[in-house]
């Protein structure tokens, strides 16, 4: 079955099309979770919640080819909501190797994507990590391309003027 | 070309060589594959999170659950235990409990597998897990009626017929991965007395037409765990919230950690909990609590149990208390009006429901958001001096609403006098300890 069969599939009530889709799409929605909250803990609790909430809204879903940009959607606004209720919890042990995203070879701008804002930091995951297109980023963020594009405009600007700052510090020692 | 031009274009190499680590980002598949399936099994579920509450009448101590909805184990554990056979569906069972997980792990699990079939349906008992403090009981029900709707009340017996000294906790069965099957876990605590050589579970249809019983009895392999009790003494006084806590000594089972405190008696404040209630071990890993056992004078509060991580160091860490004013405890209600004399502000009466011979309260309490108790009553007598017990106790974290059934209370004269047993109120006041795991 084609993605767009499975939706149609799993929106009559067939969950094992529903699991399937949601494997498709598994590791993406990791390594995005991760980009954002940092741990493995929590970007497993992002899949599972937004799997969560993505079955429970799939009849709502009215395009079965737009399931990919929904859910991505969906994993987007949980982990925005996420991070401001982080600030009250913080404990989660962590059993895994670190990868090469969590040692950077350039920590500078690791840590200026990392300091992004929300808005820019989504069009920097989706554009630049997850390559997507344009139009894709619009449709997933339901925004005009036109906004997409000024954004992206604003994100570099923010990640310049950070780097610029820290080198600029560095000179002055 | 611009020198804007050249810093953006340096900043996009910048970035495409960060794609490439962010592109080599190891998932943990097994784990997300079952972050998805705990995901799709969440939203078939649908239930409100109501648990039921059941106390024995002969244990003078209440068990009083705790709703954090912040405990969990790491998943890469989760995952790992998980792989052992047989032990999906008892892992998400038990995924909020990290003690329990590695208890487990050491083949502490008892395998039962005794069931009982008739009219159509089985109930299996699959396995226990137990110490001298605390059993948990794994089973599994097979084309029961309506089993998610808490049709279902547990009786736990000894080899003579007669109910265990016990407290417990078990909330509605979950439906499994076949559809058909549900699975939960029975939480006993053993604070008057040792589990049984023996032991029977009953499950007891509600429905007063048919009236089915399911029983089960297998023995309890008591030598699994015998002697690995570790005693802890603490003795140190903390003041939270201008009250004195007194915590005396730590005491670990395989399955948990019993701490031991006592309110001072010149406290202004009766203490009901401490919140959100955690032990930090030197990694800076949180055993949490998940229930307590309230006593007179204090209270033993059961943790996650680090028996098979040994910690080097552990710290108390506390965010406030569950207290109300000790002038306020006690709370006269005309059960027909619903007006309420004394007690808390923020107690509001909902209604009263007569059930049978039982009178059922319903209270709603505002600020009781992160709750880490319900409510209850003691002491409670109507107009004439009669006395009546509580024979369950509700509460709805979602709503901030409270249910208390009063046992034979329709035969109840006149206003209800009662005093305030456990209250889901907090304060907030930070505090910690150190607790000397080598002493």
């Amino acid at each position: 079955m084609t993605p767009a069969q499975l939706t149609i599939a799993a929106q009559k009530g067939d969950a094992e099309a529903f699991a399937a889709l949601m494997e498709m799409h598994q590791s993406r929605l990791y390594r995005i979770a991760y980009a954002y909250l940092h741990n493995e803990g929590d970007a497993l609790e992002a899949i599972q919640e937004s799997t969560y909430r993505a079955y429970r809204k799939l009849k709502k879903l009215k395009e079965p080819s737009y399931f990919a940009t929904w859910l991505i959607r969906i994993l987007l606004n949980y982990c925005a909501d996420e991070r401001k209720r982080k600030s009250r919890f913080s404990h989660v042990t962590e059993i895994h190797e670190p990868s090469s995203w969590d040692r950077p070879a350039d920590p500078d701008l690791a840590a200026a994507v990392s300091a992004l804002d929300r808005d820019c930091k989504q069009i920097i995951i989706l554009s630049y990590f997850e390559g997507f297109s344009l139009t894709e980023v619009a449709d997933i963020l339901e925004i005009p391309a036109g906004t997409v594009k000024s954004r992206l405009h604003r994100a570099l600007g923010q990640l310049r003027d950070q780097l610029e700052t820290k080198g600029d510090v560095t000179h002055e020692r | 070309m611009s020198d804007e031009m050249k810093s953006f274009e340096a900043l996009e190499d910048r970035l495409s060589a960060r794609k490439t680590e962010y592109d080599a980002m190891p998932v943990p598949d097994a784990a997300a594959y079952q972050a998805v399936q705990a995901g799709i099994r969440q939203a078939a579920r649908k239930r409100k999170s109501r648990l039921r509450w059941v106390m024995s009448s002969i244990s003078a101590a209440a068990i009083i659950l705790v709703f954090t909805g912040c405990i969990r184990v790491s998943p890469a554990f989760a995952s790992f235990v998980e792989q052992l056979p047989g032990m999906e569906g008892i892992v998400s069972m038990i995924r909020q409990d990290k003690g329990l997980m590695m208890a487990i792990d050491q083949s502490l699990l008892q395998k039962v597998g005794v069931t009982d079939e008739h009219d159509g349906a089985s109930v299996t008992v699959d396995s226990i897990i137990t110490d001298e403090s605390r059993m948990v009981i794994f089973y599994t029900m097979k084309g029961m009626k309506d089993p998610d709707k808490g049709m279902y009340d547990i009786d736990l017996l000894d080899r003579d017929g007669k109910k265990l000294p016990v407290a417990f906790s078990y909330s509605s069965p979950k439906p499994a991965s076949e559809s058909g099957i549900y699975e939960d876990k029975i939480d006993v605590s053993f604070t008057q007395s040792l589990p049984p050589q023996e032991l029977t579970v009953v499950f007891k249809e509600r429905d007063k037409e048919t009236n089915y019983n399911w029983k089960v009895t297998f023995p309890v392999d008591r030598s699994l765990t015998k002697g690995m009790k570790k005693i802890i003494p603490v003795n140190q006084t903390m003041t939270v919230d201008g009250q004195r806590i007194h915590v005396k000594q730590a005491v670990l089972y395989p399955t948990r950690l019993v701490l031991d405190i006592e309110y001072d008696r010149n406290n202004t404040k009766k203490i009901f909990g401490i919140r959100d209630l955690q032990l930090v071990d030197e990694q800076g890993r949180a055993w949490r609590t998940d229930s307590s056992s309230i006593s007179g004078s204090g209270s033993s509060v059961f943790f996650e149990s680090m028996y098979f991580s040994a910690p080097k160091k552990l710290t108390l860490q506390g965010s406030g208390l569950s207290a109300v004013d000790k002038d306020e405890l006690v709370i006269s209600i005309d059960p027909s009006s619903g007006e309420i004399q004394g007690g808390p502000s923020s107690l509001k009466f909902l209604k009263s429901t007569v059930q049978g011979k039982n009178l059922i309260l319903e209270f709603s309490i505002a600020n009781a958001q992160n709750a880490t108790s319900g409510l209850s009553f003691t002491n409670i007598k109507d107009s004439k001096g009669n006395p009546f017990e509580i024979n369950e106790v509700g509460w709805s974290p979602s709503v901030f609403e409270a249910r208390v059934v009063i046992k034979n209370g329709a035969a109840a004269k006149g206003n209800l006098t009662m005093e305030i047993f456990s209250y889901p109120d907090q304060s907030r006041a930070p505090f910690s300890i150190e607790i000397p795991v080598n002493p």
